[in-house]
């Protein structure tokens, strides 16, 4: 069952769009994650629907009854801000139980609700601190459990965690994944990290210049990009503008790379793409197994924690990015030597 | 596009911000050396003066300020009722104008604290605009609105609305409308200040959870801006209870304030030793009271901030 529904919804400010025309319907406890670089109106897009922001047009609905109008104190959902905003003059509980006697919850369910929001996010102890006697990560769980203290029908996460750190950033994220997945909440978390996005959502909408430019599975993202600007948004892509002959591709450069058969791409003029990830690349002369094949001089190897990462330049002058499992021997890639770079055909793709 | 290749890694993610805010190193001690001289020969020295002068004997008519010391001027102050009304009605008009200001001025600073660009610059000129004025020009400004012949009266009369003139003037209800007037825009500055401090997505936190105005205005608004309203009041209290002025003018000799009678003891009797022990009085009533209220707000302002 569709829980939240974003049809034909569109912003804009006198002389500029934030968000134009976004179609997206969200199911029932899911988690979507709006990925996408700074001014592409993922926010804009998260704010409408909390109901800071008027829509210009469109509409959005939640469990089927229309919501475009309703002021956000009246919207079911709750908002985990970025600076938290928790209420400085107000301790643990007393920002916990704002939100719960707006609602008129009486006394002894509310006070069940708070014990089990502060059990939840494991801050039984903390309760009578006042915010700014608390660490970032810790006022970002209360910012978590004042609004699970309210059971809304839908979570709401504007880039709540680009203020920790990064080693508590990561731990946030997956106590932020366990947490939705236990209460079965339906969600909507925003973010430009890629890695986040990746970690905690079902699906990721990734949107650029005020457009959906693909949403899917994390994976079907990163696999499967519809578009160079998914392709290099998304992880680290080498892209060749060119032209896709039968089984090659020609590059703008006059390089004629081996691709074999190609799925099409939408669009008239697809540029390739081929993942650093998914290249083979060994010194020349040594066998290779891979069908596809080109040479280059290793201009420049840089050890990337535990990958090694190759910039080959290519004969037609274009370059490639290699990335490979680090190993205690370097295999005599070196810079200055010149290398052969292999790859599968199902290793490229066109994208649009 | 230039170049047919192009790799990029976008890593945005890694742009975790320190948001706690810088705080600058204490400067060098010396640094508040020139001040320190200066207050301490003019603010200081001379109430050093002032109190040597406040213990003096006065020969009416004969030697003047004499070398003999005496605690009399204070017992006269202090168990005199002529003196004690004047304080009574002082205290009174400072905190009738701390009011005032209070609830005029908390909307005004509310807008202002909200609006941005040539719209907030405008409003703040306009806030401040009654301080580019002369005092004494701007008194006698109400003086032509206030009186029973004045602009308010009349027009009130020629509509009908009233028969005779409503006393504002030489009273005290004059003295309190002029002086908030007057004191309004340091109520507003430091109010501003304060709202400016709260993080605007506290409102919307608010408002996402349920709240609805009149509740954000009570529970978060005003215990969030308790650090200005503190602020404001003893800054409003202390220049209304010292003024001169205006009650001069508005009230007139019957309705005397502190400053007035201070005045006339100084300048018109010439006696120095009385108006110095009101002084010193004056003083010592301001600073009790401004502890007191400090200790009452200190818990509100201190966790608001």
């Amino acid at each position: 069952m569709s829980d939240l529904v974003l049809s034909a919804l569109r912003k804009s400010y006198p002389g500029t769009i934030a968000v134009e025309g976004l179609d997206l319907t969200i199911a029932q406890g899911e988690m979507v994650a709006f990925l996408g670089p700074s001014g592409c109106g993922k926010t804009t897009t998260l704010r409408m629907v909390a109901g800071f922001i008027t829509p210009t047009a469109g509409s959005i609905s939640m469990k089927g009854r229309d919501i475009t109008a309703l002021p956000p104190n009246k919207r079911d959902m709750g908002m985990v801000f970025q600076s938290y905003a928790l209420f400085p003059h107000m301790t643990v509980t007393q920002n916990i139980m704002f939100g719960l006697k707006c609602k008129k919850i009486p006394g002894e369910d509310a006070a069940k609700r708070l014990d089990s929001v502060l059990g939840m996010t494991g801050l039984t102890a903390l309760k009578d601190r006042y915010p700014k006697q608390m660490s970032g990560g810790q006022q970002q769980r209360v910012a978590l459990a004042r609004v699970l203290a309210l059971q809304p029908e839908l979570l709401l996460f504007d880039e709540p965690l680009s203020n920790l750190d990064a080693k508590l950033r990561v731990q946030m994220r997956h106590d932020i994944r366990r947490l939705q997945k236990d209460v079965g909440i339906t969600s909507l978390f925003v973010t430009h990290d890629q890695e986040e996005a990746m970690t905690i959502a079902d699906r990721i909408v990734v949107m650029n210049k005020g457009r959906i430019e693909q949403e899917g599975s994390p994976r079907e993202i990163y696999d499967h990009p519809a578009t160079r600007f998914v392709a290099d948004f998304i992880g680290t892509a080498n892209l060749f503008e060119g032209e896709a002959g039968s089984g090659q591709f020609r590059t703008a450069a006059g390089l004629t790379l081996e691709v074999g058969a190609l799925a099409p791409a939408t669009g008239t003029s697809p540029a390739l793409l081929l993942r650093p990830e998914k290249l083979h690349i060994s010194p020349e002369g040594a066998p290779v197994d891979t069908p596809h094949l080109t040479t280059g001089r290793i201009e420049r190897a840089v050890k990337l924690g535990g990958l090694m990462e190759y910039l080959v330049r290519l004969p037609s002058g274009e370059s490639l990015l290699v990335h490979r499992q680090d190993r205690s021997d370097t295999g005599g890639l070196t810079e200055g030597v010149t290398a052969t770079v292999g790859w599968r055909s199902e290793d490229a793709r066109l994208v649009a | 596009m230039h170049s047919s290749i192009h790799q990029t890694q976008l890593a945005e993610g890694a742009t975790a911000r320190d948001r706690a805010a810088p705080k600058a190193p204490p400067g060098p001690i010396w640094f508040t050396v020139p001040n320190l001289v200066f207050m301490g020969l003019f603010l200081l020295g001379a109430m050093l003066v002032l109190i040597d002068v406040s213990l003096r004997v006065y020969e009416a008519g004969g030697a003047g300020v004499t070398d003999q010391r005496t605690l009399q001027n204070y017992a006269d102050f202090l168990l005199d009722p002529y003196f004690l009304q004047i304080v009574w009605r002082s205290v009174v008009m400072a905190v009738t104008v701390v009011l005032a200001t209070l609830v005029l001025g908390l909307p005004l600073a509310i807008g202002l604290s909200r609006t941005t660009g040539i719209w907030r610059a405008l409003l703040y000129f306009a806030v401040l605009a009654p301080l580019l004025t002369s005092v004494v020009v701007r008194t006698f400004g109400w003086m032509m609105l206030l009186s029973n012949n004045g602009v308010i009266n009349s027009t009130l009369r020629e509509l009908e609305i009233i028969r005779l003139p409503i006393r504002m003037m030489y009273q005290m209800t004059g003295v309190d409308i002029v002086m908030t007037h007057v004191h309004l825009p340091f109520m507003v500055l430091a109010l501003d200040a304060a709202l400016l401090n709260i993080n605007p997505q506290v409102y919307e936190a608010a408002r996402n959870l349920g709240a609805g105005a009149t509740r954000i205005f009570f529970r978060i608004t005003l215990p969030l801006c308790m650090p200005g309203i503190v602020a404001g009041s003893i800054l409003v209290f202390a220049l209304a209870i010292s003024s001169f002025v205006t009650p001069a003018l508005i009230g007139g000799p019957r309705n005397p304030v502190i400053a007035m009678v201070i005045y006339q003891q100084g300048v018109s009797l010439l006696n120095w030793p009385f108006g110095a022990a009101m002084s010193i009085g004056l003083m010592v009533l301001l600073v009790a009271i401004m502890m007191l209220f400090l200790k009452l707000t200190s818990r509100a302002a201190q966790r608001a901030s």
